[in-house]
């Protein structure tokens, strides 16, 4: 009797609360394992940073020559970097001065705004793919051009993105520096080229890479703050160009820039 | 101080690191040269892709290279370079279109030159004005007790909307007001729609525009139209307005001719205007020279170019006989046509 009895209550538990509980303590791993995650993230907030600027254009609707920028611009970063993946913001406007490389040429006043996301997955220990998304608006005003005076690119653009990164001693300290690559494969581009009436001149457009190409990378070197684990101090080199073919040839744009700076990474808990 | 050196160290490291890789001109298209032959295509380019008036003035762009392109060689000095293309240009017979240099601004001023002036301020200043007149900001106001009158001498000058609500509140009991823009040579666009639309009773179209969109002589957006709405919280004429024009009545005073020859209570008198009917763009040649040529096409709201001048409704040549008595015969006619 006591035989019959147990047997089907060993089934029930057997099919029925068994694999709840089973799924319970799975459940439990699982929470654990996010807790553990949690645990590894890392947020870290840059707070407004300063630095110089380098840019060179070049319209060559009758090719006067190269501008040389020289300027300065500020930035806000924020970084969450998990065991699985880095989510990284972007933030900064640039301003400078804009000389040509010819006698007698007109000044030039550029502004540039960029706004820029990367998501990525850790691949290897030292290698993290995935995409990027950018917002990039650049406006010249060359006011001795009176009625062409204004000039502007805006791109926002959607494309893979890579990150590589290694620690290594500079300076007898132990550094992380990492190389960022982006491009964007297809972009929404709306311009107002050079040399034509600014007012009325609007090309707006979407731009498979071929049309509009834009490559951006940035060398990072990360090192620890002497009295804190936390935070870190990010000394950084960037480089970004785009370019494009517009109105058959006309207007093909280039456009190369160089930041030079540094940053802290505050740890936010 | 070590630290501080350290820190020296890698920032003078990273401007190295900038300077060698700032060499990019490898991604840029080839920069032109500054030599004559250089300077000279690429004034004759810019003009080609940007000039809209070719077929308009029956113009063979490209046979005017080929008179003008064997006179150009490397050896020739800046001077001789400057007059070569400034002669090219004259051809284009347009007002818009000059090569600024250091040493002097090429033109064609045959719009106004090769016709009678129409204008003489110092007879106005002195037998009309008899210094009553007042200065209304840029305008210069004059009351004749029964018609109201107006000069504005540039378009460039700011015209405000208080300026316009004094001189329209001061002769809105007047028969009508003059509207004085003889030898006034254009300016801001923005101020002839200012002006303009204090005389429009209702929303109207007063021109239409075409843009110049790919390097095609014939390439061009549009049209896009200009209308006039009168402002709700502003004085508005609504007397009889006669506007007062000569061949020197250029580029944004076409314009504002052309918007008040639409209205119906106004009158164009005087001669046609100087034209002028392309907005310029600018450009800048690999020598710092400047090149701006007209760069749209402007006509009224059935299609007539105003490129060469918008006519009179009346028109009237200041006679050498009235100008030797003091008379400014345009004036005269303008007191006479509103006193009726």
């Amino acid at each position: 009797m006591k035989i019959s009895l147990v047997l089907p209550l060993l089934t029930v538990f057997l099919l029925i609360l068994a694999p709840s509980v089973v799924s319970q303590s799975k459940k439990e791993i699982r929470k654990a394992k996010r807790a553990e995650r949690k645990a590894n993230t890392q947020k870290h907030r840059s707070p407004l940073m300063i630095y110089p600027v380098y840019w060179g254009i070049q319209d060559t609707r009758t090719s006067p020559g190269i501008y040389r920028v020289f300027g300065g611009g500020a930035a806000i970063r924020t970084q969450k970097n998990g065991p699985k993946y880095i989510l990284e913001h972007n933030g900064q406007f640039n301003f400078g001065l804009g000389l040509p490389n010819f006698d007698n040429g007109a000044l030039q006043y550029n502004t540039q705004f960029l706004f820029e996301t990367y998501y990525l997955r850790h691949f290897k220990s030292n290698l993290a793919l995935g995409i990027h998304g950018s917002g990039l608006q650049v406006s010249r005003i060359t006011p001795a051009l009176s009625n062409s005076s204004f000039a502007s690119d805006a791109a926002f653009g959607l494309g893979p993105a890579g990150r590589w990164s290694t620690n290594m001693t500079i300076f007898k300290k132990t550094t992380e520096v990492s190389i960022t690559a982006a491009m964007p494969i297809i972009s929404y581009v709306n311009r107002v080229p050079e040399f034509g009436l600014s007012f009325s001149g609007t090309n707006s457009f979407i731009a498979p890479i071929g049309r509009f190409n834009k490559f951006s990378f940035r060398i990072d070197a990360k090192r620890k703050f002497k009295k804190s684990n936390e935070n870190t101090i990010n000394y950084f080199y960037r480089w970004e160009y785009y370019g494009m073919e517009e109105f058959e040839g006309l207007h093909n744009l280039r456009v190369a820039s160089h930041q030079i700076g540094f940053h802290l990474w505050i740890k936010k808990n | 101080m070590t630290i501080y050196i350290k820190i020296l160290g890698q920032i003078i490291l990273s401007f190295s690191f900038l300077f060698l890789v700032s060499c990019e001109e490898g991604f840029f298209v080839e920069v032109p040269s500054e030599s004559a032959t250089s300077i000279f295509d690429q004034a004759w380019n810019f003009a080609d892709q940007e000039y809209t008036f070719f077929d308009y003035k029956e113009l063979n762009w490209d046979s005017i290279y080929q008179e003008f392109r064997p006179l150009v060689s490397d050896d020739m000095n800046e001077e001789e370079l400057f007059q070569v293309i400034g002669d090219m240009l004259f051809l284009l017979r347009d007002g818009h279109v000059n090569l600024r240099s250091k040493f002097d601004r090429s033109r064609n001023w045959e719009w106004y030159l090769e016709f009678p002036e129409n204008f003489n301020y110092s007879l106005l200043e002195r037998n009309y004005f008899k210094s009553n007149e007042q200065f209304v900001g840029s305008l210069v106001v004059m009351d004749f007790e029964d018609v109201g009158y107006m000069r504005y001498s540039s378009f460039s000058n700011g015209v405000s909307n208080d300026d316009m609500d004094y001189v329209i509140g001061k002769f809105k009991d007047h028969k009508g007001l003059i509207i004085d823009v003889r030898n006034n040579g254009g300016g801001f666009l923005s101020n002839a729609s200012k002006i303009a639309k204090r005389f429009a009773k209702e929303k109207q179209r007063v021109a239409l525009v075409y843009y110049k969109n790919g390097p095609g002589h014939n390439e061009l957006e549009g049209p896009f139209s200009t209308n006039l709405t009168p402002p709700d919280d502003q004085l508005l004429f609504d007397k009889p307005v006669i506007v007062l024009t000569n061949r020197h009545s250029y580029s944004a005073t076409s314009f504002f001719t052309q918007y008040m020859r639409e209205l119906e209570n106004v009158t164009i008198l005087g001669d046609q205007t100087g034209g002028g009917g392309g907005a310029p763009a600018f450009t800048e040649l690999s020598n710092g020279w400047e090149l701006r040529v007209s760069s749209s096409v402007t006509t009224d709201p059935e299609g007539f170019n105003i490129e060469n001048g918008v006519p009179p409704d009346v028109k009237v040549d200041m006679l050498k006989s009235d100008e030797n008595n003091g008379k400014d015969t345009i004036l005269e006619e303008a007191l006479r046509l509103l006193r009726e």
